[in-house]
C-alpha cells in the first residue's frame, strides 16, 4: 500500500432481490474501501453475499435487482455510469474470474481467441497481435507448449490448466483491479500452491486483488487485509496478522477454530436462510457470549484501522 | 504391521487398475499400479494424494464399483473380486461410499425424505414400510437433520445439509466400511468441521472402518489414525504419524508445500522411481522401482529415505 486513497470505495451498498412475495437481501449496508495495490480477502461460508458483493462492482447481477448505495471507482460511481462505460471498465480495467473454470469458457471456440478477446475489445489490439499476446499469457502461466495448446479447445485441458487459462484471460488486458471468485476450490494441493504463486505475482505487480474465497490458508498467503462477512454483513475488517493471531469477532474466532489444525471445533448451530433476518446481532444465537445489548443493531466499531461488529470484541 | 484376515473388514492385495481408451492406436492408462491396503474395523485410513494419483480409483476398487484389471479384494475374509452382480447385493450394502458432490448424488425430482429412505426400497425385506418414519426420524436425529429440510427437494438445501443426508442415507444400511472420497473439499471450514465430528461420531458408535480421501493435508493429520501417501497410482509411504514425520522425499514436499518450479517428468513406468526427476536424493539406484520397505514400523517406498 504506497498511497492510502481508496481505488475503490463502496458505501451503503445494498442489493436486494424481488421474488413474488418476499423481498430478499443477500447483502446489507456494506461499507468498504480497498486501496490502491492492495490484497483483500473476503471470507465468509457460502450464501454471506460474497459473491455478490463482487458482483455488484461489475454490475453484474441479474438486472431484476435492486441496487442501493454507490461505488466510486476513479471519481466516478460505477452504479450509475452508463452501460458503455461500465463495458469499458468491465474486463478492461476491473476483472472478474468467475469460480468455476469448467464453465467459464466457450466450449466452441480455441483458447486463444478467448484470451485475446479482452485485449481486441478493450485495448484496441488487432485479433493477430492479440494472438500472440495470448500466446505469451499462456506461456506466463506455464501453459506450455504454448502455441499447441493456443489453438486447442478448452475440453482438451486439465483442471488446473483451465483454472490458469482463466487467470490468463482474466488479466489479458492488464487490469487494474482483479476480483477472483474462489480460486481454490475443490483444487489439490499442488495445483493450490501454483495459483497462489500466480496471485502473489500479481501483486507484486502492483495489482488490486480482491480475493473472494473460503479457504483460510489462501488468504492467509496472500491477503493484506481480511474481511469477514456474515448473512449479508461484514462482520470484521482486520490485518492480515491481527485476524489469524487475534480475531475480535466470535464468528472469526469460530472459523480459526474450527480449521484442522486448530482442532477442528465447528461453530454450534447454522447460519439462517436469506428470508430470515434477526433483529440485533445476526450471529447472535450461536454466539457463547450472547447477551441482552446483542439485541439492539450493532454498527461496525472502529478499532485502531480495523473493524468490528461486535460490543464485546475484546 | 500386518494383520491377518480376520482382523481387517477390507483388504486389497496387489491391485491394479489400467483404463483403456480409444481403438486404434489404443491408449493405456495405469490407474492403480499394485496397491496393498488393509483396514481393519473402527479404523480411520486417511489416503492423501494430488488430483489423478488414483485414489478415487483405488476407493472405487475396494467397492467393487469399479473391477480391478489384477489382484484380489477381501472383505471380512471372503474374496468378492470375482461376484456377479447379484451377489454382490448383500456387500453393497456393507460398503458405501460419501460423495465428493453430494448435490450429484441426490435424484434431483426426489424430496431429500424419499432419498434417504431409497436404501431399504432397494434392499427389500431390511424394513417394512410402516417402521419406515420411524427410522427415517432415527437417521435424521443421528446425522442432526431439521426434519423440516428433509422435505424439500435437493436444490433447496445448501451443502452441508445435502452432506448430512448423504450420510443418513449411507448410515441407513449399518455399513461396516465406508469409502469418504474428499467429503468436506468443497464446503466451508465451519461446516467441514461439524460433518468431521459427525462422521468420527458415527464411527465410535458402530465401529465402521473409513477410507477418508482427501488432498487436505492439515485434515489427513487430524482425521486419519494411519496415512497413505500415494502418488501415480503406488502408495509411497504408509503408516502411523507420517505426515508429522514424513520419510519418503514426496511426502516431505507435500507436508511442506514446497514443490520445485520443475514439473517432475513423465517418466516411462518400468523405469524407477516416479520422483526421481525432482528428487533432490535422487542417485543411480533410483532408476529401478524401490519396493515398499518396512522402516521404524511404517513403510516407505524410497532409497533414501529421509
Amino acid at each position: 500500500m504506497d498511497s492510502k486513497k481508496p481505488i475503490i470505495d463502496i458505501s451503503d451498498l445494498t442489493v436486494s432481490f424481488q421474488s413474488s412475495n418476499i423481498i430478499l437481501k443477500p447483502i446489507e449496508k456494506i461499507s468498504l474501501s480497498i486501496y490502491h495495490g492492495e490484497t483483500i480477502a473476503i471470507i465468509g461460508e457460502s450464501g454471506s453475499g460474497k459473491s455478490v458483493l463482487g458482483l455488484s462492482i461489475i454490475r453484474l447481477l441479474p438486472e431484476k435487482s435492486i441496487i442501493n448505495g454507490s461505488i466510486i471507482f476513479n471519481g466516478k460511481n460505477l452504479l450509475s455510469i452508463s452501460e458503455k462505460e461500465i463495458e469499458s471498465v468491465r474486463g478492461g480495467i476491473i476483472s472478474w474470474i468467475p469460480q468455476n473454470p469448467k464453465t467459464g469458457f466457450n466450449y466452441s471456440m480455441k483458447m486463444w481467441k478467448q484470451i485475446a478477446e479482452p485485449s481486441v475489445i478493450h485495448s484496441g489490439k488487432t485479433w493477430s497481435e492479440a494472438r500472440k499476446k495470448a500466446i505469451s499469457q499462456l506461456n506466463i502461466f506455464n501453459i506450455i507448449p504454448a502455441p499447441f495448446w493456443a489453438e486447442e479447445h478448452p475440453v482438451t485441458y486439465s483442471g488446473g490448466m483451465l483454472q490458469r487459462a482463466m487467470i490468463a484471460m482474466g488479466t489479458a488486458a492488464n487490469p487494474e483491479v482483479i476480483i477472483i471468485d474462489e480460486p481454490t476450490k475443490g483444487v489439490d494441493v499442488i495445483n493450490k500452491s501454483e495459483i497462489v504463486d500466480i496471485f502473489a505475482d500479481l501483486k507484486r505487480k502492483g495489482k488490486t486483488l480482491i480475493l473472494i474465497t473460503h479457504d483460510l490458508k489462501v488468504a492467509e498467503d496472500l491477503a493484506d487485509r481480511i474481511v469477514v462477512m456474515y448473512c449479508g454483513q461484514i462482520v470484521e475488517i482486520a490485518e492480515n496478522n491481527q485476524f489469524f493471531n487475534n480475531p475480535r469477532h466470535p464468528y472469526s474466532k469460530g472459523l480459526i477454530q474450527s480449521l484442522p489444525q486448530n482442532g477442528l471445533h465447528p461453530i454450534p448451530g447454522s447460519a439462517p436462510p436469506m428470508q430470515i433476518r434477526l433483529s440485533g446481532c445476526r450471529f447472535g444465537e450461536r454466539c457463547d457470549k450472547l447477551n441482552e445489548q446483542c439485541k439492539k443493531n450493532i454498527p461496525l466499531i472502529s478499532v485502531s484501522d480495523d473493524y468490528v461488529r461486535c460490543i464485546q470484541y475484546n | 504391521m500386518i494383520m491377518s484376515d480376520a482382523y481387517s473388514i477390507i483388504k486389497g492385495t496387489n491391485l491394479i487398475k489400467i483404463f483403456k481408451t480409444g481403438y486404434f492406436p489404443q491408449k493405456q492408462t495405469f490407474a492403480v499400479r499394485g496397491v496393498d491396503i488393509e483396514i481393519q474395523p473402527g479404523e480411520t485410513y486417511a489416503l492423501v494424494g494430488e488430483s489423478g494419483s488414483g485414489k478415487t480409483t483405488l476407493g472405487r476398487m475396494l467397492l467393487m464399483l469399479i473391477s480391478p484389471s489384477m489382484g484380489e479384494i477381501i472383505y471380512n475374509g471372503v474374496n468378492i473380486t470375482n461376484k456377479n452382480h447379484e451377489e454382490l447385493g448383500f456387500f453393497r450394502r456393507k460398503m458405501q461410499i460419501i460423495p465428493q458432490h453430494p448435490e450429484d448424488a441426490f435424484n434431483p425430482r426426489w424430496k431429500v425424505d424419499y432419498s434417504i429412505l431409497e436404501p431399504y426400497r432397494i434392499h427389500k425385506g431390511m424394513l417394512d414400510s410402516e417402521s419406515m418414519g420411524k427410522k427415517l426420524k432415527e437417521l435424521l436425529q443421528q446425522t442432526g437433520l431439521d426434519p423440516e429440510y428433509v422435505k424439500r427437494y435437493p436444490h433447496q438445501l445448501s451443502g452441508g445439509e445435502l452432506q448430512r443426508a448423504a450420510i443418513a442415507r449411507i448410515i441407513a444400511l449399518d455399513p461396516d466400511f465406508i469409502v469418504c472420497d474428499e467429503p468436506t473439499s468443497m464446503l466451508d471450514v465451519s461446516v467441514q468441521a461439524s460433518i468431521i465430528h459427525l462422521l468420527k461420531d458415527i464411527q465410535k458408535k458402530t465401529r465402521v472402518a473409513f477410507l477418508f480421501i482427501t488432498h487436505d493435508i492439515c485434515l489427513a493429520k487430524i482425521v486419519g489414525d494411519r496415512v497413505g501417501v500415494m502418488y501415480k497410482g503406488l502408495i509411497v509411504e504408509e503408516g502411523y504419524g507420517i505426515l508429522s514425520s514424513p520419510s519418503h522425499p514426496y511426502t516431505c514436499s507435500l507436508t511442506r508445500q514446497s514443490f520445485s518450479d520443475k514439473k517432475p517428468d513423465n517418466v516411462p513406468l518400468n523405469s524407477g522411481c516416479q520422483w526421481y526427476s525432482v528428487c533432490h536424493k535422487a542417485d543411480e539406484r533410483c532408476s529401478i522401482m524401490p519396493q515398499l520397505k518396512s522402516i521404524n514400523g511404517k513403510k516407505v517406498r524410497c532409497h533414501n529415505p529421509e
